[in-house]
């Protein structure tokens, strides 16, 4: 609790971090906002009268090439992109951190879930997701599942490490001799120690998970006209480039922001967090 | 540990490496849980008899055990039969190979510029460290990982070629390799298909200013992947590099900055943007799906995009194998280069 209170006073005086938390906080507020505030009706609301409408003051963003409330539509993907973005990450983390610390514990374990991490980290993560959400077929839950799959290795591969070095440390011995139980140690002071440097790749990831899961469904396992999508809105409005330019420049600078959200709170994360950088 | 000895280590574990990715690809394709593997060899909607699927399920050994699939699976690969794409009505390694040197040509022109912009980058943010330059360089590499390049691609069509075209001004193609006209009139024998080196070789001067000028946007787009990654990397090298002891004694020899920087830190400081050449690769192979599908560069990752909206996950799956295998063999001969110009690393 003392570490985090800390670690919020130093991101505080970051300028860039608090940047980064603010943007993040305000898209994430209406990627929260939007289902709530916006009638699901808009999505389905096709009216071709009204369609490559320039923006204006009834419609900030313009409309779509079906003549849909682009402004809308970029604010209901919010919460989709996001929470992809966040389950991606949380559930490659928590497995990752799980299979890397037993690698660490568990010295029969070690060999086949580093070579097996190996092959994973062997092979572009974005050129992997294709193949596995393909053979899963186009949708955006298989993609998810196929980002978590490529994800999860790089925290295994950290967390082992972290608690490979952390278990010699004399303090752990110390604590030993006082007779502190496996248990205890592991959930007490291991854990504690190792974890923070772990998971502060977790927002840089994130903002990596938002462009991958964007680039994915932009080349085509995007859900399809009538679920708003970030990357899906940039691949039909690149149809209308030269016609109606506004139609891909709003859902990509959408992606642009929150990703660039993440990877400021990402870089000052591991600034903070990363023991080999700190000097 | 002799040089020959190093070198057939490294060669048995490629060998390793290779069977562990054809075994992940192999379950990919065959082992996931819930789907019928033998979807992927149907065109989706096609009306097949019971008879042909059966016929075909036994082709494919699709009901022997997982081990026993996994070895004709291997044994097909080796003999270079990688199965069959609809997307490209052409068995999927030829498919690839026909394609190869056009996704060549613009990643090395990527890692070309992303090494060439990203090192000297890199080297201005550790040696001006915490001052303006390095917040700069750091600001833009931030800004560079979070820009979706597909958007990049198209926002960099809208003004090089619309924008400049409707002003009037001279302006740069949006799309394919070479202009069409000039690929009629001043047409190129194939030679190495790579169309800038070809077209030299021929003295086609003509074709090789299109194709260089077709070429700009798309590997500017794509090196952007590869060059906060170069940066991040020559930054952070280079500032351990400018801690040691014999920089030190450089500076107390009075040795001028631009030599200590050029001449000792450098040498030094770039192994890991060496080392990590192979990783790049592999990341710009994957950024080149989508940067070909932005400007319909006739390569390998557009090809795969188009198998994924066929539903064609043989041709999909054989792409991942065909990228992984290239970055394993790229991260094999960096090592052994490496192991050429610095003994320090056979130990």
């Amino acid at each position: 609790m003392e570490r985090m209170l800390l670690a919020a006073r130093e991101m505080w005086r970051s300028k860039l971090a608090t940047m980064g938390l603010a943007l993040f906080l305000a898209i994430a507020a209406a990627g929260v906002a939007a289902p709530v505030l916006i009638p699901a009706s808009v999505v389905r609301d096709v009216k071709f009268a009204a369609r490559l409408t320039p923006p204006d003051a009834e419609h900030w963003f313009g409309t779509d090439d079906f003549g849909r409330d682009l402004f809308s539509m970029v604010l209901l993907a919010a919460s989709l992109d996001l929470r992809v973005a966040v389950t991606v990450v949380a559930a490659a983390a928590v497995i990752g951190v799980l299979l890397g610390a037993l690698a660490g514990l568990v010295r029969r374990l070690d060999e086949p879930l580093m070579r097996i991490t190996d092959i994973f980290l062997s092979i572009p993560s974005l050129v992997l997701a294709m193949a596995i959400a393909s053979v899963l077929g186009r949708s955006i839950e298989n993609v998810s599942i196929a980002l978590i799959f490529v994800s999860w290795p790089i925290y295994c591969r950290l967390m082992r490490g972290q608690v490979l070095s952390e278990k010699e440390k004399p303090y752990v011995r110390a604590l030993r001799t006082l007779g502190v139980g496996p248990t205890r140690m592991i959930v007490r002071h291991l854990v504690p120690n190792t974890l923070f440097p772990v998971l502060a790749r977790a927002p840089a990831d994130a903002g990596l998970a938002l462009i991958t899961l964007a680039a994915l469904s932009y080349i085509g396992f995007g859900p399809g006209p009538y679920v708003p999508e970030w990357g899906s809105l940039v691949a039909a409005g690149q149809a209308y480039i030269f016609q109606a330019p506004w139609l891909v420049i709003s859902p990509g600078a959408a992606i642009f922001l929150t990703s660039l959200s993440l990877n400021l709170l990402g870089d000052w994360a591991r600034d903070r967090f990363d023991p080999r950088l700190r000097s | 540990m002799g040089f020959l000895a190093y070198v057939l280590k490294r060669l048995a574990l490629l060998g390793l490496v290779l069977l562990g990715v054809s075994l992940v690809v192999f379950l990919i394709l065959r082992g996931m849980p819930g789907v019928d593997p033998l979807a992927a060899y149907i065109p989706p909607g096609l009306p097949v008899s019971p008879e042909a699927l059966a016929r075909l399920r036994q082709d494919l050994h699709l009901d022997e055990p997982l081990l026993v699939q996994y070895l004709y699976y291997v044994s097909d690969l080796l003999r270079g039969d990688w199965g069959h794409s609809r997307t490209a009505a052409q068995p999927v390694l030829d498919a690839l190979l026909g394609r190869l040197p056009a996704t060549i040509e613009l990643a090395v022109c990527a890692v070309v510029l992303s090494v060439g912009i990203g090192v000297p980058a890199g080297i201005l943010a550790a040696v001006r460290r915490d001052r303006a330059a390095d917040i700069a360089v750091r600001i833009v590499s931030i800004t560079g990982v979070s820009f979706p390049v597909f958007w990049l691609g198209i926002i960099l069509q809208l003004v090089f070629f619309y924008a400049l075209g409707q002003l009037g001004l001279p302006n740069l193609p949006s799309r394919g390799r070479v202009g069409d006209e000039v690929a009629l009139l001043h047409p190129l024998g194939p030679v190495t298909g790579l169309y800038v080196v070809d077209s030299l070789v021929r003295g086609n001067l003509t074709f090789f200013v299109s194709a260089v000028r077709h070429l700009v946007l798309p590997a500017f787009t794509l090196s952007l992947i590869g060059l906060a990654v170069v940066v991040r990397i020559m930054r952070a090298s280079m500032l351990e590099v400018l801690r040691q002891d014999y920089i030190l004694l450089a500076r107390s020899k009075g040795l001028p900055a631009r030599i200590i920087i050029v001449r000792h830190a450098l040498r030094n400081a770039i192994t890991p943007v060496l080392t990590t050449a192979g990783t790049t690769l592999g990341i710009l192979l994957g950024g080149a799906v989508v940067v070909e599908t932005v400007f319909s560069w006739p390569g390998m990752g557009r090809l795969a995009a188009q198998g994924i909206l066929n539903n064609d996950s043989v041709l999909v799956v054989g792409f991942t194998l065909f990228v992984a295998t290239m970055m394993v063999l790229v991260n094999l001969v960096v090592d052994i280069l490496y192991a050429v110009v610095d003994p320090r690393v056979r130990y």
